[in-house]
Parts: structure tokens; C-alpha cells; sequence
């Protein structure tokens, strides 16, 4: 997710050769939904501060990570682990 | 300790600067070269630090080596060093300094969105129901 609009993020997709969608949000209606602006975080625009947030099949928020400095990102293998960590989410029978 | 000066070049001086040159631009070679088989290198710079701190540590050893010749060679060198090194910390950890964000509650329900795909379709959170679904939040394109 990028402020950046499709049209870019088509290019990019493309360039990259990436196979996940990179979803455009120019509004930052979704990047202030998750309280992630970064105010005049470029060239005095807004933009989204780079954040990682791991949702679980219900909808429900398991994992984030919101660093304060925007080099250091989360490694695959924490990323991964988050994954292996969420509730097992097959339907289990009443008891 | 007075030989180099005897014999006209303060080595130590010369090679602090170069080696905190070093120690900057291997870190930049890693970041485009090497970042995704050196994260460690590329998120804390360990190895860069250790030639920067060497760099330093020759400076100051060609500012103590000399008396009256060179001193103020010496020093100009030796500030040169610790540009380069306030430099490489601004880089590192004040330029890429993000303002305090909790971000989204963990255990809360995620906030819903549609947004634009890059082939025009729109996709909601919805969409991913049964996930696990990772969102990654960009500045841009890195």
C-alpha cells in the first residue's frame, strides 16, 4: 500500500516483477485508518510511514510492526513467525 | 612514534580519513549490492562502524604524532574523519528518524478499505477473508 497512484504502482509491479498488488490509497484514507501518515514525510507530502501489519482470516489485527526509524524493516523470518504464531484457524467443534 | 614524521609522512593522519571513507562507501555498496544477503550489515552496519572506528582512532594518532610540521595538516585530516563519521550517523539513524506511531491495535478488528489494484480492480479487506493477509505500508517504492 503507497500513496502513489495505480498507474504508477502498475509500472513498478511490472518493473519489479512483483506478484502481490500493490494497492494505491493517493487519499491516504486507509494509511490514516491504521494511524500510519507520516506528515511531509517526502518532499513536504504526505505519505505512509513503512509498516508491516499481519491480519488473521477473521479481520482481526495479530501482528504489527511500526518502527521509528524507516531503514529497519521487519526481516521475512519475523514476518513468517507472526504467521506460524496466528490462532490455528480451522473451525474447532463446540465442547 | 617519531619515525614517520622524521621521514615526512604521518601515515596514521592520511589513513584515518580514508579508512572512515571506507568504511561509509562499503556500507552503500552492501545497501545496493548485498542488502538481502546482509541484512544484518545493511540494518546496523557493525562491520562499517569497526573501519570507521579505526579511521578515527588513526586520526587521532597523526594529530598526537606530530609537534609543529604538519599539525595543522594533521588536524584538518582528522576533523575530515569526523565529518565523515557525524555523516554516516545522520544517515543512519536522524535522516530516517520517524515521528511516534502505534500503528493499528493489535487485537482489534482491522479498519476496512477499498483500494485500487494496479489492473484497475478494487480490492477490500474483505476480499481476504480466511487470510492470513499481510498489509505492507510504503513510503514509495522501498
Amino acid at each position: 500500500m503507497v500513496v502513489d497512484s495505480p498507474e504508477i504502482n502498475d509500472a513498478v509491479t511490472r518493473d519489479l516483477g512483483l506478484t502481490y498488488p500493490v494497492l494505491a490509497d493517493p487519499a491516504l484514507a486507509t494509511i490514516d485508518a491504521y494511524g500510519l501518515r507520516h506528515p511531509g514525510g517526502h518532499d513536504g507530502h504526505d505519505i505512509a510511514r513503512s509498516a508491516s501489519v499481519l491480519i488473521d482470516g477473521e479481520g482481526v489485527v495479530r501482528w504489527t510492526a511500526v518502527g521509528d526509524n524507516f531503514r529497519l524493516r521487519p526481516r521475512p523470518a519475523a514476518i513468517l513467525a507472526a504467521v506460524d504464531a496466528l490462532p490455528d484457524m480451522v473451525p474447532r467443534p463446540p465442547r | 612514534m617519531r619515525g614517520d614524521e622524521a621521514s615526512g609522512c604521518n601515515w596514521a593522519a592520511v589513513l584515518g580519513p580514508v579508512l572512515c571513507v571506507a568504511g561509509v562507501a562499503g556500507y552503500f555498496v552492501v545497501v545496493f549490492r548485498w542488502a538481502a544477503a546482509l541484512p544484518g550489515v545493511r540494518d546496523w552496519a557493525f562491520p562499517n562502524w569497526i573501519v570507521i572506528a579505526a579511521g578515527l582512532a588513526l586520526s587521532a594518532v597523526g594529530v598526537r604524532r606530530v609537534r609543529v610540521r604538519g599539525r595543522i595538516l594533521a588536524r584538518v585530516l582528522a576533523t575530515i574523519s569526523v565529518a565523515i563519521t557525524a555523516g554516516f550517523a545522520w544517515i543512519l539513524y536522524v535522516l530516517p528518524a520517524l515521528p511516534p506511531a502505534v500503528g493499528p491495535t493489535v487485537g482489534a478488528p482491522a479498519p476496512d478499505f477499498a483500494l485500487s489494484a494496479p489492473d484497475g480492480r478494487t480490492v477490500r479487506l474483505a476480499d481476504f477473508r480466511g487470510g492470513p493477509l499481510l498489509l505492507v505500508f510504503y513510503r514509495g517504492h522501498w
